[in-house]
């Protein structure tokens, strides 16, 4: 390990787009405060294009951000993690407070420009999208909501800032997955979305008291010794991936046959795995797909569902100083990325299958990092290279896809076809994308994919890199599915004959993230990141691994081809009949829905629920009404005294005065 | 001066007297003029009380009689007020039987 990262307390002397780089995630802030407490409540018709606005000044701050950033520390040597804009934020203890502010590293720096031009991108195509929608402004409005919290979730210097912004992405996800609340169907998804990631985010926060303790308690020592370098705070990630913090805790007894480091981590993977929709809580991602289609391509495609990815990319010297945490990402991520390509490849709403496909892409890349190791961590390169050019080809997938549901007022891929001639400039984006995910040299996934392969193979891990191969030839299959029933033959419906192109502002974003898609693959993204450097440069093509991924895609494509141009419903029968009964279930997700609802039904509702139920109403219920009725019974009894008869108070007056009489006399008259 | 000798004693159980009578009376009559009544006696033995006592302490002096004036006027109020609240009451209820007046009963 030779990039730990270090503090440089140089603050002062950094170019101002470093310094100011709060200032980032604040804009989106500003815009969500302007445009909601403001702008929305005056009905001003401007709203979008201000929400717009302040996305893309963070977009230009972050791109002035990396050129200093790498104007200091050029490509390919070492670079450090800068920590800028940092204040005091909860002292709790003495020796125990968490600060906020932004964490600079080539990570971080990836990551913010991802979502910075994602989201400027899909706000733009909002305006367009959204234009006769009469809750627009609380659209964009959360849009802004959404942008700030991702943004403070990519620059948090320590893991509590980052959990604060992990549970603002979810609430502004939940937000906007319900953005059409009358939908009986969008609530319930909602709904699904915020609890299965809460559920999940348990053990994120288990794992970030667990870590934060220890950090806490190893810290003194740390310092003492000198090992760590000083102005560190309990939770910063600078402390969690130093590896004197891994040699301390590592040396503690271990629990349950875990080590101490191995144990919070993989509570964090837990909540990684529920924000980045890994099986099996993968659920909630496909549903999510009833909020509007731009939402999807943002935040379920490319930002916020790769937070989980993010999470293991931003602590990876720590998993890989447990090692145990990183095999179960590497399983987990080969498992969701066959699992949900199999699916994809079955389903007929194109939010849907773009969804599984999505969920597979990022099965991709927590296996990229999965099979990465401290002395080997190529994989942590091809990870984050992966979620780099996916966000581009995603987004544009899904920005794509919401064009064509725009025209044709469906989203069943059986209502299209023959968009070819009709949307041409959709057409032709969408197709750069297909090919792009597929995976076909020279566009962008040719090159991520590469590098995740042969990270996978050189890493030593065979299974993994033969079900990595798999889902190579799996997605061009269902993705030129798609593209081929959309977009080729005839139209199949009325209003797929009568559609025609989205606006200007709609397939101008499409065609800018068609031209990323192409180019994003051409960085030398080892250059940028990467924690052994010379070792995982980028030494051009690999034959070895890039004839058998481009032969992988090219069947993929040719299947595709096979069975969905013109009409081949015979072969299609075929197929499936050749299937069986495996078919039915794989068209059915594999009733993992249904075994989480058994299980939410039967386990969760009977074993906990009713008894805490029956516990409320009875007990706690019971001793609330008790007061009340005792209180009711004292008073009923007292009432009695009060019986209007004036004779009857006269008395008690003259006893009570003759009581107090007789005691004051007793009282003074006693000596 | 006198054939029977008064001193402060005498007074005193004159007032215990006044004061039982009125006392009894509140207890026990059932007309709210009766009960007015009582209130009065008492009234007037607290007053014998004051000149006895006053005049006790301080002998020769009027202090005793004056306060016994302001008693009387303060009786004189009381009875204004009472026969305010008792005349629209009598137009009501006729009886003027106090036990009859439970309207406040708890």
């Amino acid at each position: 390990m030779t990039a730990a990262p270090e503090m440089l307390a140089q603050s002062g002397r950094l170019p101002f787009a470093l310094e100011a780089l709060w200032l980032v995630p604040l804009l989106p802030l500003a815009g969500f405060l302007l445009g909601g407490l403001v702008l929305r409540p005056l009905k001003l018709r401007w709203l979008p294009q201000v929400a717009a606005g302040f996305v893309l000044a963070s977009l230009l701050l972050s791109l002035a951000a990396v050129k200093a950033f790498f104007g200091l520390f050029p490509p390919g040597s070492e670079h450090p993690a800068l920590v800028t804009g940092a204040i005091d934020w909860l002292p709790v203890l003495p020796g125990l407070s968490f600060g906020l502010g932004t964490l600079i590293d080539p990570v971080s720096l990836l990551l913010l420009v991802v979502v910075c031009t994602v989201s400027f991108l899909v706000h733009l195509y909002s305006i367009g999208y959204m234009a006769d929608d009469p809750g627009k402004a609380r659209y964009f409005v959360f849009l802004n909501l959404f942008t700030f919290s991702m943004l403070g979730l990519v620059l948090a210097p320590n893991l509590l800032q980052l959990f604060v912004c992990w549970e603002l992405v979810g609430a502004s996800s939940f937000l906007l997955i319900g953005f059409y609340f009358d939908k009986p169907s969008a609530v319930s998804a909602s709904k699904k979305a915020f609890i299965v990631t809460r559920f999940a985010d348990l053990g994120l926060l288990l794992g970030l008291l667990s870590l934060a303790w220890l950090g806490f308690r190893l810290l003194p020592g740390l310092q003492a010794a000198g090992a760590v370098p000083p102005g560190l705070e309990a939770a910063d990630f600078a402390l969690l991936n130093h590896p004197a913090f891994h040699e301390a805790v590592l040396a503690l007894p271990p629990f349950v046959g875990l080590s101490l480091l191995s144990l919070p981590l993989l509570l964090l993977l837990m909540g990684a795995a529920g924000k980045s929709a890994m099986f099996p809580l993968h659920i909630w991602l496909p549903d999510a797909m009833e909020g509007p289609t731009p939402v999807s391509a943002l935040i379920h495609a490319a930002t916020m569902v790769v937070a989980g990815i993010y999470l293991v990319a931003r602590l990876f010297p720590a998993f890989a100083a447990a090692v145990t945490p990183l095999e179960v990402a590497a399983f987990l991520g080969a498992l969701t990325c066959l699992f949900a390509a199999v699916i994809a490849c079955s389903q007929d709403d194109i939010k849907r299958v773009l969804a599984f496909s999505t969920l597979s892409q990022l099965g991709y890349m927590l296996l990229a990092l999965g099979v990465a190791r401290a002395d080997h961590a190529l994989g942590h390169t091809a990870g984050l290279f992966h979620l780099f050019t996916h966000a581009f080809f995603k987004s544009l997938l899904f920005l794509g896809a919401g064009a064509v549901i725009h025209a044709v007022h469906s989203n069943d891929i059986w209502r299209m076809g023959g968009l070819r001639k009709k949307m041409p400039l959709t057409h032709i984006s969408f197709l750069v994308a297909v090919l792009a995910i597929a995976g076909l040299p020279p566009l962008a996934g040719f090159f991520s994919k590469d590098e995740i392969l042969r990270a996978a193979l050189e890493g030593g891990h065979t299974t993994v890199y033969g079900i990595a191969l798999a889902v190579a030839a799996l997605t061009p299959f269902y993705m030129a599915r798609i593209y081929l029933v959309a977009f080729g033959g005839t139209a199949r419906s009325e209003s797929a004959k009568q559609a025609h192109e989205a606006p200007a502002i709609m397939t101008i974003p499409l065609l800018l993230l068609a031209l990323l898609s192409v180019c994003a693959g051409w960085l030398p993204m080892a250059e940028y990141i990467g924690l052994d450097h010379g070792h995982a440069a980028h030494h051009g093509i690999h034959w070895n691994i890039a004839l058998p991924a481009t032969a992988a895609a090219l069947l993929g494509l040719a299947l595709a081809g096979w069975l969905y141009t013109g009409d081949r419903r015979a072969r299609r029968e075929a197929l499936a009949s050749l299937l069986g009964p495996l078919g039915g279930v794989i068209r059915n997700k594999f009733y993992i829905d249904e075994i989480w609802l058994f299980f939410a039904r039967r386990v969760i509702f009977r074993g906990i629920s009713a008894p805490i139920a029956w516990f409320d109403r009875t007990v706690v219920d019971g001793a609330v009404n008790a007061v009340g009725w005792l209180s009711r019974a004292l008073g009923a009894s007292l009432t009695l005294l009060q019986s209007g008869q004036l004779q009857g108070y006269a008395s008690w007056m003259l006893a009570g005065t003759m009581a107090l009489v007789l005691g004051l006399g007793m009282l003074l008259g006693g000596n | 001066m006198s054939f029977f000798p008064v001193g402060i004693q005498h007074w005193l159980l004159l007032c215990l007297a006044l004061f039982s009578f009125g006392l009894y009376g509140l207890l026990t009559r059932r007309s709210a003029m009766g009960l007015l009544l009582a209130i009065e006696i008492m009234v007037n033995s607290a007053a014998v009380l004051v000149v006895a006592l006053i005049h006790l302490l301080h002998p020769g002096k009027l202090d005793g009689q004056l306060s016994a004036l302001f008693f009387i006027a303060l009786a004189a109020a009381e009875v204004v007020l009472a026969l305010g609240i008792y005349v629209p009451l009598a137009r009501s209820r006729p009886s003027g039987d106090v036990t009859q007046l439970n309207d406040l009963r708890g």
